[in-house]
């Protein structure tokens, strides 16, 4: 599709917000040169939909930023796959196949199965997969479906038995959307960056001190709906305000914004417009100016200074709403709607670099042009090379990574006698410096985060991992760089120990293995069934980890499931709880590295021979390569991912992908998407509560 | 009851906000001197339901001298609770008192019913002095919120900030805000009219006029909320506060990210833990009885907890047995916890640990419970606080065989209060019922006629739970 295609899309969007598109041309962009050659290169559905739209008012199509009009989901996708994915796939997807059935496929669903023919297009009542749920043969050992799913499948089968997608993956079918739209308050190192970028003054210490920590709630501390406040919160923003304006020079602040400071309405008000933009990131409502405008008065009829005034104002402003939280217009008719140019700016900023608008970016709002696809990218393409960027994407990794824990590791004090607690920090520092050294300094796609032959180490940690000093090269922050290529053993984030002690002092294989499956494939696995003792049953003589993993792979009853991700982690033998390697355990048992690679959809598994070939195939999948995409967008989005999000996605991989797969890829084509372009509208009825 | 606190120094505070609270309480007409109240007291890791069935003869011997005043209900079902996970604790958690599945790590799939109960009868808000919602525990596992949070907004998050540790309970409970020394009453006028434009600017946004959609000005109206009490305590409330109770010592055991190192468990010593969940309850306690907090949760233990324990366990001065996890397991980091003993039981076997980890417990709930039942807790209506609050205490499994996640979450230890007569009490009944119905039955029995669980259910009350 054509490379301009965005353009278009956006540009078009243009008469949503009431402009002729050929009176508002940006930056030399002209219509009949530009637009339309592109408008002939869609598909006739889909120029037809979009011109139907610019030319009659029909409903706005949302289009994909690779011209996939992204249609209504049918009613496979909506009402038939979640069942499928919810219910069948456990036992019937394309790595288990029990009874010869894989239903995550057309062609293998119609093949049929050991039994016969699973879905008979038009004959529900002939078709096994209905008569197996009507009747609750199936799931065995799981909840039956309930009516009104049987029902779904009934129609469905008897209507044609109509299948469009090319495979259903459960990851995408795991969250439904809610429909719910929460304001997103600003978490603590947000704020932090807020205030610095807004006033000037840096806050961390005390905000650190004085404002609760912000909870992980689906695997991030951002996530908007778990982001509550407490009278802790109110009594912080109150205290850090005082705090702040303290330090503020607060008439040479005010000065930036207007020269002719007095207490009349005129002057003050002009003040307040002003600086209340920048402060509350947008123009302030003319109710904000008078509620702020009271202060003024106040101090006035105190017999205060102007200093005084502006003072308390910027007080006020640093604990308003508009201040603390990204507050946006949520009410419209329901759709998707765009956001408007000082949301998106917001956005943007919050985006790349965790904190709020600068000048140039504000100024492009103000100008209305970071409705312009050309004019948003090179605002994302600046603001990516500047050093924010950086810093603030390091909060990704230490996010996804949970590298918080590392504070409170603790290993059995018996069985590993030389542990040093300070070796924690070492490896959490290794992780962000491996991670700004692949992501930024050489600019690598985020699957080499996975095989990258390059580590960061203090002699302390070195000394843990057995790297030789001989191979440091260079020296930054009290870690040394050391080159992989010879080491049999080490490279990439999954031999980092910030990664192999999340398997606790027993170097679970249970818990890697979920890792790589939940976090690196997107993979999914249900609860156990009922019945088995799920203790963890630890290494002993004679009886390695893998051995026990094997024991439970092999069990009828576990291994169904076990068998999807205990794999994935026997690589990781040789390392133990605290991510030591050793060729035996410490009963004696030698340990091992080959493995099998099941990847969700895939038809056979891959095997490995060593550690270092199953971070090489990581690295190369594609789906690993869309898992880091999809976490990179919950991260942005302060919000967990739904079955609405995933055509957005699909898109948004794509698109990093051709230029590069590198996190500056991602979070361009996120910021260029509608996920971050537009907002789940609510009707206005709804609000009225 | 004041006299318990230890190290904390008790007066007789806040009359003038007592009466004040009492006198525009929202309750029913027959029980106007006494305020509607409803707390959720959670436990972790449960009671198996064979255990259950001994009735105080076994582990719940420490509820024995509270029986008259107690309902205990047996076969309480919870299964309509298992989501998604290898993972009953969290979803068994979730499922005390809201009967729903979590709907997110933080998030339950509904309200809990305390919180059905404030919003049915205190829709404006509770009135100037009160704490919103009083949530608060000891626990130390704490990979999701709703294993310890046990109380939730409407919208199913959660409905108050943890506080773990008896300093930080005491100043969510009795702090005042300390302005800065020296303020004259000018100074005090000005700040007041920066909280005022602040005021101004959260009521906008949760107003007609917002912009913003529904969950986000529940969000909002919760943040102004926590600003009118702000409001209250830096520039009302000034003077009431010599005779309050004085900040307790700190904690002497760990709370934050290092009470969690990674899900392996820590040490623990018997009179360490006990010493800090009766500073716990002694203070949560004195907070229902100065009319500081009507609606909350108070935790004993989160879901799942993992602790290596250690110390002599006596009750009435009898000993029941010494603990010693690690030891007894002959394991270390998790697989030393006494989380391992649930993991362990057999209904055909003694279970002697587990039994006196859970008989522990029940001796620490009875405890808290008690002190609402004191002599100072008689209230207008010639009933204790105990009595007239709707007290549910309940946990997150039931049936023993811990890894069995369908009849884990049935069979659920539930016991409740009777609510100013509302409800049964002296009695252990096998309501054989899901969690769901009890719930509804117990807010119908509040006059509250919220139903929770899915839309197109019927409700299903169970009245024989009712008086």
């Amino acid at each position: 599709m054509n490379r301009f295609f965005p353009v278009v899309v956006s540009f078009l969007m243009i008469g949503c917000l009431g402009l002729s598109a050929q009176k508002k041309q940006p930056g030399g962009i002209d219509f009949v040169r530009d637009i339309q050659p592109i408008l002939e290169a869609l598909a006739p559905d889909q120029r037809s939909k979009v011109l139907d739209w610019a030319e009659n008012g029909a409903p706005i199509p949302v289009i994909g930023n690779h011209g996939a009009v992204v249609q209504e989901k049918d009613f496979f996708q909506s009402k038939v796959a979640p069942i499928l994915a919810k219910h069948c796939l456990e036992c019937h997807d394309t790595a288990v196949k029990e009874g010869a059935l894989d239903l995550s496929r057309k062609e293998s669903a119609f093949l049929g199965c050991d039994s016969g023919e699973a879905i008979i297009p038009g004959n529900a009542e002939e078709s096994n997969l209905w008569e197996s749920v009507y009747f609750d043969d199936m799931p065995e050992d799981r909840p039956p479906l309930s009516q009104e799913e049987k029902d779904v499948l009934k129609v469905w089968i008897n209507e044609g038995a109509d299948w469009t997608v090319d495979w259903i993956d459960p990851a995408v079918y795991e969250k439904e959307s809610s429909g719910e739209n929460w304001i997103r308050r600003l978490t603590v190192n947000e704020y932090i960056e807020t205030v610095y970028r807004a006033t000037g003054v840096d806050i961390e210490k005390e905000a650190r001190e004085l404002l609760p920590p912000d909870n992980r709630a689906d695997g991030f501390s951002n996530t908007a709906y778990n982001l509550n406040v407490d009278l802790g919160h109110v009594q912080a923003y109150a205290t850090l305000a005082g705090i702040i304006v303290e330090r503020m020079d607060v008439l040479k602040f005010a000065d930036g914004f207007y020269k002719n400071l007095k207490f009349t309405d005129k002057d003050m008000g002009a003040l307040l417009e002003s600086m209340g933009k920048w402060l509350l990131r947008g123009p302030l409502d003319k109710h904000e100016v008078v509620a702020f405008r009271g202060i003024s008065t106040t101090v006035a009829g105190s017999g205060g200074s102007s200093e005084e005034a502006v003072s308390l104002m910027l007080e006020a402003m640093l604990q308003s709403p508009r201040f603390i939280y990204r507050v946006e217009n949520q009410r419209g008719d329901g759709s998707l709607s765009p956001v408007n140019e000082y949301e998106l700016a917001s956005r943007l900023s919050y985006t790349v670099w965790g904190g709020p608008p600068d000048e140039a970016l504000m100024e492009a709002a103000d100008k209305g042009e970071l409705k312009y696809p050309f004019v948003l990218r090179k605002q994302v393409d600046r603001m990516l090379a500047d050093e924010r960027a950086v810093a603030h994407s390091a909060q990704f990794i230490y996010e996804w990574l949970n590298l918080g824990r590392l504070d409170n590791l603790r290993p059995n004090e018996d069985k590993f006698p030389d542990w040093d607690a300070a070796l924690a920090e070492d490896m959490r520092a290794e992780t962000l410096a491996f991670f700004k050294e692949v992501v930024w300094n050489q600019n690598r796609p985020l699957g080499d985060l996975m095989n990258a032959q390059l580590t960061f180490a203090s002699p302390r940690l070195a000394e843990h991992y057995g790297l030789l000093t001989a191979d440091a090269t260079t020296v930054e922050d009290g870690l040394s760089k050391y080159d992989l290529e010879e080491n049999a053993h080490r490279g990439g984030l999954l031999t980092h120990g910030s990664v192999l002690t999340i398997g606790g002092d027993e170097a679970s294989m249970v818990t890697r293995g979920l890792f790589v499956l939940h976090d690196l494939l997107r993979g999914t696995v249900k609860p156990p069934p009922p019945g088995l003792d799920t203790t963890p049953v630890p290494a002993s003589p004679g009886q390695s980890n893998r051995m026990v993993s094997m024991m439970r792979i092999n069990d009828n009853a576990c291994g169904g499931c076990h068998a999807r991700f205990e794999p994935l982690a026997f690589a990781f033998e040789k390392f133990d709880g605290v991510g030591a390697f050793h060729a035996s355990d410490e009963h004696g048992n030698d340990l091992r590295e080959d493995g099998e690679l099941i990847v969700p959809g895939a038809p056979e598994p891959v095997t490995y021979q060593t550690v270092a070939q199953l971070a090489d195939l990581l690295a190369e999948s594609d789906r690993v390569s869309k898992t880091l995409t999809w976490k990179v967008a919950q991260w942005a989005l302060g919000r967990p991912l739904t079955l609405d999000d995933a055509p957005f996605l699909d898109s948004i991989h794509e698109t990093a992908k051709k230029e590069g797969g590198t996190y500056s890829s991602v979070i361009s084509a996120l910021v260029m998407s509608e996920l971050v372009q537009t907002t789940r509208t609510e009707p206005l009825e709804s609000t009225l509560n | 009851m004041l006299k318990g606190l230890g190290t904390v120094a008790i007066g007789l505070p806040f009359m003038e906000e007592m009466l004040v609270s009492t006198a525009t309480a929202v309750s029913k007409p027959a029980a106007a001197a006494v305020p509607v109240r409803s707390f959720n007291v959670f436990f972790g890791l449960g009671v198996p339901a064979p255990l259950q069935a001994e009735g105080y003869d076994g582990v719940l011997e420490p509820l024995k001298d509270l029986g008259d005043k107690l309902l205990i209900m047996r076969n309480v079902d919870q299964v309509r609770a298992d989501g998604t996970g290898i993972n009953a604790h969290f979803d068994g958690a979730s499922a005390s008192f809201t009967a729903e599945a979590p709907a997110g790590e933080a998030k339950s799939g509904g309200p809990s019913i305390d919180q059905v109960v404030r919003n049915h009868y205190y829709p404006d808000g509770l009135p100037s002095g009160i704490v919103p919602t009083l949530a608060a525990g000891t626990y130390f596992r704490r990979s999701r919120v709703s294993r310890y949070v046990h109380t939730y907004n409407m919208d199913g998050t959660v409905a108050a900030t943890m506080q773990e540790r008896p300093r930080d309970l005491f100043e969510r409970v009795f702090g005042s805000i300390d302005l800065p020394e020296g303020m004259t009453p000018r100074d005090l006028h000005l700040k007041r009219s920066v909280l005022d434009s602040v005021v101004n600017q959260y009521k906008f946004l949760t107003s007609q006029r917002s912009p913003l959609g529904a969950q986000s000005k529940a969000r909002v109206a919760d943040h102004l909320d926590r600003v009118r009490e702000f409001e209250q305590r830096a520039y009302s409330h000034r003077d009431l506060n010599s005779d309050g109770p004085v900040m307790p010592s700190p904690s002497r055991i760990k709370h934050g990210g290092e009470a969690d190192p990674g899900g392996e468990g820590i040490d623990m010593q018997l009179d360490d833990l006990v010493r800090e969940w009766r500073l716990m309850a002694d203070l949560y306690a004195l907070a229902i009885q100065t009319d500081k907090a009507r609606f909350g949760a108070l935790t004993f233990l989160a879901a799942g907890e993992r602790l290596r324990m250690k110390g002599d366990y006596e009750y009435n001065g009898r000993k029941i047995f010494t603990f010693d996890d690690a030891a007894q397991h002959n394991k270390s980091g998790s697989a030393g916890c006494s989380h391992e003993w649930w993991h362990k039981f057999r209904e055909e076997k003694e279970n002697t640990e587990l039994r006196a980890h859970a008989h522990m417990k029940m001796r620490e709930v009875a405890y808290f419970l008690k002190r609402l039942d004191e002599a100072d807790c008689i209230e207008g209506n010639g009933r204790s606080i105990l009595e007239n609050s709707m007290i549910t205490v309940s946990t997150e499994s039931g049936d023993g065989r811990h890894s069995d996640v369908k009849r884990e979450l049935s069979g659920v230890f539930h016991a409740i209060t009777g609510a100013n007569g509302r409800f049964k009490t002296g009695q252990i009944m096998d309501v054989a019922a899901e969690g769901l119905d009890v719930y509804n039955t117990m807010l119908e029995g509040m006059d509250v006629h919220h139903k929770l669980g899915p839309s197109d259910r019927d409700r299903v009350f169970v009245d024989k739970i009712r008086a």
